[in-house]
C-alpha cells in the first residue's frame, strides 16, 4: 500500500472515530426514542452536507495553503471576521461544555460520583494533553480509540430493525404528533452534524500536516467515507434508541437514560459501552473545539499557531486553549445542566450556521484562492439548501423550544 | 384550558436587542458587500422576533406534562428491569430512579407516579430482587388518570 493510501484510510478511520460526539449521540437518541425512524432523513442530510463542506475545507486548505479564518480576514476584512469570531466563539465555548460535560457524565455513570465532581479532573485532562500532545495525538490517538461507537452499529443491526420503514423515512415526513418537537430535534441533528468547528479544524489540520494538490483525491476520499461511516454511527443510534425507547415510549431528556441504550442487545457489556462511547466521543470532540477555538482567535490575529510547537514557541495560541477550557468548565461549574446545553448550543450552531457558511462558500467560488479547484454548482447548491433550512428551522423552533421549558 | 404564562426568557429580549444594535454599529464597518450586511441585520431582526414571540407567551401544555411524566416512569421501569436482569450497576439504577422520583414529584399529576418509583427506588437501595418485582408490579405509568391532589 503507497505511503498516501495509507494516509487516507487513517484520515477516514480517524474520520469515522472522531464523528460522533456527544450533540450527535443525544439528538439521534431523542429523535429515535420520540420519533421512531421518522427523522433519519435530518440525519442523512446533515451527514451528506458535512461531508460536501469538509471536502471543501480540505480543498481550500490543499490548493491555497490558506487557512478558512485568514481568508475569511483577507476577502471580508477584520470587521467581518471580528463578528465571525465572536458569534463562533460562543457557540463552540457552549459546545466545548456539552461535550466536558458529556464526558463526566460517563464518570458518573462508571463510577456514582456526581459529574460536577468530575469537570476540573476532566478540564485539567483535556488541557494535559493539548500541553503535551501533538497535533496527531490528538487528532488520530483519540479519534482511533474512538471507534468503539461502532458498537452502536453492531447493535443498531442486532437490534432487528425495520429496514423498510428505515428507507421509507430516508425522504422528510411531517410529524403525527408533537411537531414543533419534531422540527426542533430535526434542527438539533442538523445543528450537530454540520458543526462549522470540524471545517475549521479539519482545513488546520491540513495546513498542519502540510497538505497540497496532490491531496485533493485523498480528501475527497476521506470527506465522502469518512463522514458517510460517520454518518452510519448516528443513525445507528437513533435505530437503537427506536427500537429500545419508543416501544416503552421513554424520552430522552436526561443524560441518565443513555446509558440504557445498549443494554437491551448486549446487556451488562452494553452498559460498559456506551459509557466507554460517550467518554472518549466527548473527549475527542472537547480537544478539537478547544483547538479549534484557539486556532480561530491564532490564525486569525496573526498568531504563531501550530498544535505540534511547544507552548512557549506560540505562547498566546497556548493561553488561548487555556482560557478556553477553564471557561468551559466555569459554565458547567455554576450548574448549568449539561444535557440542556447540548440541545440549545446544537440549536444555536444551527441558527448560526450562515455566519460562517456564507462568506466560505464565497471563498470557495473565489479563483484567486482556488483557482480551477472552484466548487461546482452542486456543491453550492448543497450546501446553500441545508445552511438555509437548518438556519430557517432553528430560527423558528429555539425560541418555542426555550419557551416551553424543555 | 391552557394557562398563559409569561417566560423567563424574556431576559432574552433586551439581549437580543443590544445585540442588534451592536450588529447595526458593526454593520456600517463591514466591507461593500451590502448582501451580507443586510443578511446579519435581517437574521437579527428575525431572531428579536422570535424572543418578543415566545417571551409574549407561551402556553402550558398538559399533555407535554403527561407525556414527560409517561416518559419518567417507562424509565424507572426499564431500570428496575434491567437491575434485575444485572446489566446494570446498582449505583447506576439508585442515581436514575433518585432522577425519575424528583422528575416526577415536579409535576402534580404525577404523584402516584413518583410514589411508585419511589417504592421502586428503595426496593433497588435494599438490594432486594423479590421487593423490585412488587414494586414493578405497582408501577402503572399512566399518570393521565390520576386525580390531582
Amino acid at each position: 500500500m503507497s505511503n498516501k493510501a495509507m494516509e487516507t484510510a487513517l484520515g477516514i478511520v480517524t474520520s469515522v472515530g472522531g464523528f460522533l460526539e456527544i450533540g450527535s449521540i443525544t439528538t439521534a437518541a431523542q429523535a429515535g426514542g420520540m420519533f421512531g425512524y421518522q427523522l433519519v432523513w435530518a440525519v442523512v442530510l446533515g451527514g451528506v452536507c458535512v461531508a460536501f463542506l469538509v471536502e471543501q475545507s480540505g480543498r481550500l486548505a490543499a490548493v491555497s495553503h490558506v487557512t478558512i479564518p485568514d481568508a475569511i480576514r483577507e476577502r471580508f476584512g477584520f470587521n467581518y471576521y471580528f463578528v465571525l469570531l465572536l458569534v463562533m466563539s460562543v457557540v463552540s465555548l457552549l459546545v466545548l461544555a456539552a461535550e466536558l460535560g458529556g464526558v463526566c457524565i460517563a464518570l458518573e455513570f462508571a463510577s456514582g460520583i456526581a459529574h460536577q465532581w468530575w469537570v476540573l479532573p476532566v478540564a485539567a485532562l483535556a488541557w494535559l494533553i493539548m500541553w503535551r500532545g501533538t497535533f496527531e495525538v490528538i487528532e488520530r490517538g483519540v479519534s482511533v480509540l474512538g471507534l468503539v461507537t461502532l458498537c452502536f452499529v453492531v447493535g443498531a443491526v442486532m437490534s432487528g430493525p425495520d429496514w423498510s420503514a428505515l428507507t421509507r423515512y430516508l425522504q422528510p415526513t411531517l410529524p403525527g404528533h408533537d411537531a414543533a418537537r419534531y422540527w426542533f430535534i430535526a434542527v438539533s441533528i442538523l445543528g450537530a452534524s454540520i458543526t462549522p468547528y470540524l471545517m475549521f479544524f479539519y482545513s488546520s489540520g491540513a495546513i498542519e500536516d502540510k497538505w497540497d494538490r496532490s491531496y485533493i483525491k485523498a480528501n475527497r476520499a476521506i470527506a465522502a467515507f469518512g463522514m458517510g461511516f460517520g454518518t452510519l454511527i448516528s443513525i445507528a443510534v437513533l435505530v437503537v434508541a427506536a427500537g429500545s425507547f419508543e416501544p416503552r415510549g421513554i424520552h430522552v431528556d436526561d443524560y441518565s437514560q443513555l446509558a440504557l441504550l445498549l443494554t437491551e442487545v448486549f446487556g451488562r457489556w452494553g452498559f460498559i459501552l456506551v459509557i466507554a462511547s460517550l467518554a472518549i466521543a466527548c473527549l475527542g470532540a472537547a480537544l478539537e473545539v478547544t483547538l479549534e477555538i484557539a486556532y480561530m482567535f491564532a490564525q486569525g490575529l496573526g498568531w504563531n499557531w501550530s498544535e505540534n510547537q511547544r507552548p512557549r514557541a506560540e505562547a498566546r495560541f497556548s493561553a488561548t486553549y487555556t482560557a478556553v477550557l477553564v471557561l468551559a468548565a466555569l459554565l458547567l461549574l455554576v450548574g448549568l445542566d449539561p444535557f440542556k446545553l447540548t440541545t440549545v448550543s446544537m440549536a444555536l450552531t444551527a441558527a448560526t450556521l450562515p455566519v460562517a457558511i456564507v462568506p466560505f462558500l464565497v471563498l470557495m467560488n473565489d479563483r484567486h484562492y482556488l483557482g480551477e479547484h472552484v466548487n461546482g454548482w452542486l456543491s453550492n447548491a448543497v450546501v446553500v439548501a441545508v445552511t438555509a433550512l437548518a438556519c430557517v428551522l432553528a430560527l423558528v423552533t429555539l425560541p418555542l423550544e426555550l419557551a416551553g421549558g424543555s | 384550558m391552557p394557562r398563559r404564562r409569561l417566560h423567563p426568557i424574556s431576559i432574552s429580549l433586551p439581549a437580543a436587542t443590544g445585540a442588534a444594535l451592536a450588529a447595526a454599529w458593526l454593520s456600517a464597518y463591514l466591507p461593500q458587500n451590502a448582501m451580507l450586511r443586510c443578511l446579519l441585520v435581517a437574521r437579527l431582526a428575525v431572531v428579536m422576533t422570535g424572543c418578543v414571540v415566545a417571551s409574549a407567551c407561551t402556553a402550558d401544555d398538559a399533555s407535554k406534562v403527561q407525556d414527560r411524566c409517561r416518559s419518567w416512569i417507562a424509565t424507572a421501569r426499564y431500570v428496575g428491569e434491567e437491575w434485575l436482569n444485572g446489566d446494570i450497576p446498582s449505583r447506576y439504577a439508585i442515581r436514575t430512579l433518585d432522577k425519575a422520583v424528583s422528575k416526577l414529584a415536579e409535576h402534580a399529576t404525577c404523584k402516584r407516579s413518583a410514589f411508585s418509583a419511589a417504592a421502586l427506588h428503595t426496593a433497588v437501595s435494599r438490594g432486594a430482587p423479590a421487593e423490585v418485582r412488587r414494586a414493578l408490579a405497582g408501577v402503572d405509568g399512566v399518570p393521565g388518570r390520576e386525580a390531582a391532589p
